[in-house]
């Protein structure tokens, strides 16, 4: 970030389609945007099982990539994650493209054949039952659904159930995928970039900025109490301190509101 | 037996397409029986689609299925991955298969029987 390097460039939302929005951030090597789970493909230092992924939303690829490089990171036994005393806390808004693709189906079928996948594929809390099936957790497990805020709704709660003493350690993902049904909607509110310049595209605090650029990927944090990581030898990366959250009761997008009413 | 009727329209490329991920023994499997209309090569699709359908902590079946084998005890194909595999094969084939329709599809033998009567009457 601080060399101004970022991962934007030229973006088809819908091949054979002129759409509004040109520009988008990609993670290469990662390729979820088919319809069919079994044509995704990703880099093979990943170990992701097709098997498993082929019944979640297109960000569990990215989840699964982002996990196995923080629990390699955090050096956390797969019997330490089923311990009861780890969590797993996910922000996650679901697919809307699956959810999109299973209706269609459904509705083309006479509304008498449902995919069975079309739920767990797509739902909000998709992501966070399939990880803690697949990690094999006992402690808590919970969706976070907040639109922009979800992930720091994650971490924060996580925060709040390693000091109320529930848990020792959570795992905090955050995922989403990036495909014309997740970000064209976006465009209809006008607050997508037109910019087809990756380099002038996202410009957040420039008075010619012209919207957000979309994209999809996934975050893992491993949080877990001082006492737990100085047991276990872990290398802390960073503390965290502490967290709140105000609302300004004003508006479902709009920020012009300067008085920062529930913000002091 | 006649192939059946939505199977028989596919192309190669169509079938290939729809069984991707699926092992190439079982898509060899699938064009053998569009062509033949014999049941034992649509038998033969069996092993690869119960693979593709395992949950991924299940063991890999073996190449050759026993009638007597069950599905869930000895495969590990859960309630889930079994209604998954009959929406698959509905969509394949262009059969109705209802969730409730493979209820009692306990075995191996119960799904070959299961479908070889579907396949004979639609």
């Amino acid at each position: 970030m601080r060399s101004l390097r970022h991962g934007l460039a030229p973006w088809v939302a819908v091949p054979g389609r002129e759409v509004a929005v040109k520009l988008a951030g990609l993670l290469p090597g990662f390729n979820v945007g088919a319809i069919n789970p079994a044509a995704w493909s990703w880099p093979g230092e990943f170990r992701i099982d097709a098997n498993v992924v082929r019944a979640m939303p297109p960000q569990g690829v990215y989840a699964l990539a982002a996990l196995q490089q923080a629990l390699g990171e955090a050096r956390l036994a797969p019997e330490t994650l089923s311990d009861g005393a780890t969590g797993l806390f996910c922000a996650s808004s679901g697919s809307a493209r699956m959810l999109h693709q299973h209706m269609g189906k459904l509705e083309t079928s006479g509304w008498r054949r449902a995919h069975p996948h079309g739920v767990i594929s797509s739902v909000a809390g998709a992501l966070n039952f399939h990880l803690a099936a697949l990690l094999g957790i006992r402690g808590a497990s919970c969706g976070f659904v907040s639109a922009c805020s979800s992930g720091s709704h994650a971490l924060g709660f996580a925060l709040d159930e390693i000091r109320l003493g529930r848990q020792q350690r959570m795992i905090v993902v955050a995922a989403e995928d990036l495909n014309a049904e997740s970000a064209l909607p976006f465009a209809g509110m006008g607050a997508l970039s037109a910019a087809s310049d990756p380099a002038l595209a996202s410009r957040p605090f420039d008075r010619g900025r012209d919207g957000f650029v979309p994209t999809g990927g996934a975050v893992v944090v491993v949080l877990e109490s001082e006492s737990s990581a100085v047991g276990r030898r872990a290398r802390a990366l960073s503390r965290m301190l502490g967290w709140g959250q105000a609302c300004d009761g004003y508006h479902v997008a709009r920020a012009e509101r300067c008085d920062a009413a529930g913000h002091e | 037996m006649p192939v059946a009727a939505e199977f028989s329209t596919k192309s190669p490329a169509q079938i290939a397409e729809e069984l991707l991920g699926f092992e190439s023994s079982c898509v060899a499997a699938a064009l053998r029986y569009r062509a033949s209309g014999e049941f034992e090569d649509f038998s033969a699709m069996l092993p690869g689609i119960i693979a593709f359908h395992l949950p991924g902590s299940a063991a890999r079946p073996p190449a050759v299925l026993a009638d007597g084998m069950r599905l869930n005890q000895d495969l590990g194909l859960d309630s889930l991955a079994l209604t998954e595999m009959a929406f698959m094969l509905s969509e394949l084939l262009g059969l109705s298969i209802e969730t409730r329709d493979v209820a009692g599809v306990m075995t191996v033998g119960d799904l070959k029987a299961f479908l070889k009567g579907r396949l004979e009457t639609p």
